[in-house]
């Protein structure tokens, strides 16, 4: 139900504005299809960590934009993400979520493809004679690169390098890493969950430490004091967020674990202390511990990379749109690959505790979303603000735009980005 | 032992009695009684994966011990949390038992549960297997273990599965169910996004000394801050001016409040008087 006209899809750019976006952005389906046109299906998307496709064989399916695909690994190791659509009648190639395979074979006519989407057989060849040459009808194939383990595929054979992309982002990749202490990071498991609203709703709310105390008060309730000191960001002069470019931002909750290569001398929270007791009998150094115990609870940022992933303090948040008004969330616990496997443990029990769809975080930011999607449709054309903040946005020595940590300036980089694709051709 | 006189042995009768009154308390949203349902170190699991008996060292979307219960349901009725404020109605179902394993001292149970939900003009339906180890004891039979296994827990994470995982509340249906905000009359006029918001907003009432100047060493102390962010308007109905509570006192003083949100049940927001 709407109270006035729809807006003129033809103007569609212009309904985002430098600090402020017509609800329409959230309701109309018909931006929403455009959105997967110039932004899905152009820009590069998160896939896959190298971690979920360890070995030559491995693979997994995701989705760019609506589009199902597969990402693997070769016999040469290299990544590929493939349509995961049979050239012969269309049905997909593969079904499972993730796994170790030889090679797809479509479950329809059995035509069978390479990891790398090679044609390799087709059942009773001889109505194809003269017909099919099996090097036609490849898989189709996105552009597929990593940095640091991070796999993002495009559509757009056209677009930028992916290190050009992410530009400024990659400093803070490096240093959302720092967790892993020296082991290879690792994937440990994923909740997964939906809501009825549209995917920038969650695109914002990784930037958005402003609803932090208000929306996560049970959570800031239930744990321990230092950890609640810790996201006590409000009234932190450090903590602040930092525009970084084609829609990228990272937003700094805990500016003493910006970089965990620093040891800032705090105590070891109480909550750690079996931890500390058990590595300490296992014969880690001091020091060694100490860089364990400040990376528990991750980086202390979280960097935001449009259009679809965060690196979010210890976990990846991913965002699949399903519809303009569904969405689905993966949130990925993250280990060390041969570190300690109590600290792995901890940091399983921490994540449960937050996220997914039975922690003490994540429902309460679903119900904000739901109740986002509803209220937005009340007026299409008035606006969704973004704007807290402006008033003490600055520009920091490495040149990024900078404000508070509660403030919106990394919602407006997003816009900004999203205005400047919708606005091509 | 016959199928017939499975169902007629007194102590798979008496699990079967606690599993279902554990349901009862769960639709009626009487997490109080369900808490006490288990033993002190009994475990509450909700996996992820189909397979894997360990859980400790899975990502879970439950696992609880008594301390994770005993907070999971302090956050249920405290009032805090918007989405358990505006949970769902349910009504669960379970049956199909089958006895995994029966000795005077305890019942294995196995059964189906169908939980049906209901919350914005909108059904749920959720399939789980339920796997009950209840203790039997003169003084009470109590839950040791349960394991709620979702049936499309072990497609999760496949993007493209055509079906509704929700969030929220109307998540915490779609599983188990016990995660279930407490529907509690009244809770709305004082939850997190109402009163209890406008209360943090005013930044005179929250931020009432300078920023601590300690904050980039994470020293173990609590500031003022910090208690009036996790304590939100209770905090400031408590504070004595000019007073930074310790560690200790935090602790004291969140405990009280605890016990007095459980006890009293939600309270209407206090007048608003303009000045």
């Amino acid at each position: 139900m709407t109270t006035t006209e729809n807006p003129p899809h033809l103007q569609r750019a212009e309904l985002a504005g430098r600090d402020r976006v017509a609800a329409a952005l959230y309701t109309d389906p018909a931006i929403y299809a455009d959105e997967m046109k110039k932004i899905f299906y152009r820009t590069w998307v998160w896939v896959a960590h190298e971690s979920e496709i360890p070995e030559a064989g491995s693979f997994k399916t995701t989705q760019v934009g609506d589009q199902p695909v597969i990402v693997t690994r070769d016999r040469k190791g290299a990544f590929n993400t493939l349509l995961n659509r049979c050239r012969h009648r269309g049905a997909t190639v593969c079904d499972q979520r993730s796994g170790k395979a030889n090679g797809f074979t479509c479950p329809y006519h059995n035509w069978s493809y390479t990891l790398d989407g090679r044609l390799r057989g087709i059942p009773y060849p001889d109505g194809y004679e003269g017909v099919v040459d099996k090097s036609d009808y490849p898989l189709q194939t996105l552009r597929t690169e990593s940095y640091l383990g991070m796999i993002w595929a495009t559509f757009n054979a056209d677009a930028e390098p992916l290190d050009d992309f992410l530009g400024d982002a990659k400093i803070w990749i490096e240093r959302f890493f720092k967790q892993s202490n020296g082991f290879p990071a690792k994937v440990l498991g994923t909740h997964k969950f939906r809501f009825k609203g549209n995917w920038k709703i969650q695109l914002e709310n990784t930037t958005d430490g402003y609803h932090f105390p208000m929306v996560h008060k049970s959570w800031m309730a239930s744990v321990d004091a230092e950890t609640a000191n810790m996201m006590s960001f409000m009234d932190d002069p450090d903590a602040v967020t930092h525009a970084l470019g084609n829609g990228h931002s990272v937003a700094i909750m805990a500016a003493a674990h910006a970089d965990l290569d620093v040891d800032t001398g705090e105590e070891v929270q109480p909550r750690f202390a079996h931890l500390v007791e058990e590595l300490a009998a296992a014969g880690e150094p001091p020091q060694r511990i100490r860089r364990y115990m400040r990376s528990m609870h991750g980086c202390g940022f979280n960097l935001n990379m449009f259009p679809n992933i965060a690196m979010s303090s210890s976990f990846f948040r991913v965002l699949v749109p399903i519809s303009v008004d569904e969405t689905e969330v993966w949130h990925m616990a993250l280990g060390m690959d041969g570190g300690p496997e109590n600290i792995n443990r901890e940091r399983l029990r921490i994540h449960e505790h937050f996220q997914g769809p039975f922690g003490f975080g994540s429902p309460d930011d679903a119900e904000g979303w739901d109740r986002v999607q509803i209220g937005a449709g009340g007026n299409p054309l008035m606006p969704i603000l973004v704007n807290r903040g402006e008033n003490r946005e600055h520009v920091s020595d490495e040149g990024w735009p900078t404000s508070h940590v509660t403030d919106e300036t990394g919602m407006r980089e997003s816009y900004r980005m999203w205005k400047k694709m919708m606005s091509d051709e | 032992m016959n199928e017939a006189l499975t169902f007629c042995d007194p102590r798979v009768l008496r699990a079967i009695q606690l599993v279902w009154k554990e349901a009862a308390a769960l639709d009626a949203k009487d997490y109080q009684c369900w808490v006490s349902m288990y033993t002190d170190d009994g475990y509450y699991v909700i996996p992820i994966d189909p397979e894997t008996t360990d859980f400790e060292s899975s990502l879970n979307m439950v696992y609880d011990d008594k301390r994770m219960r005993h907070l999971r349901v302090e956050r249920l009725l405290q009032g805090y949390s918007p989405s358990a404020v505006a949970a769902a109605r349910t009504v669960r179902v379970v049956s199909r038992f089958t006895v995994e394993h029966v000795s005077d001292a305890s019942v294995t149970l196995l059964s189906a549960q169908i939980l049906n939900a209901f919350k914005r003009d909108r059904f749920s339906t959720i399939g789980a297997e339920l796997t009950h180890k209840v203790v039997l004891s003169d003084d009470g039979d109590k839950i040791a273990l349960k394991v709620a296994r979702l049936i499309d827990a072990g497609h999760l994470d496949r993007p493209h599965v055509d079906r509704d995982v929700d969030v929220g509340p109307a998540a915490a249906l779609r599983a188990d169910g016990h995660l279930l905000g407490a529907a509690l009359p009244g809770a709305e006029q004082r939850g997190p996004l109402g009163q209890e918001a406008a209360a943090v907003a005013e930044p005179a009432r929250v931020v009432d000394a300078p920023a601590p100047e300690n904050r980039r060493g994470f020293p173990a102390t609590v500031t003022k801050v910090s208690l009036g962010v996790a304590l939100g308007s209770d905090y400031h109905a408590l504070k004595q001016p000019g007073q930074t509570p310790s560690p200790e006192q935090y602790f004291e003083q969140r405990s009280q409040l605890v016990a007095r949100n459980m006890e009293r049940g939600p309270q209407p927001p206090p007048a608003r008087t303009s000045t």
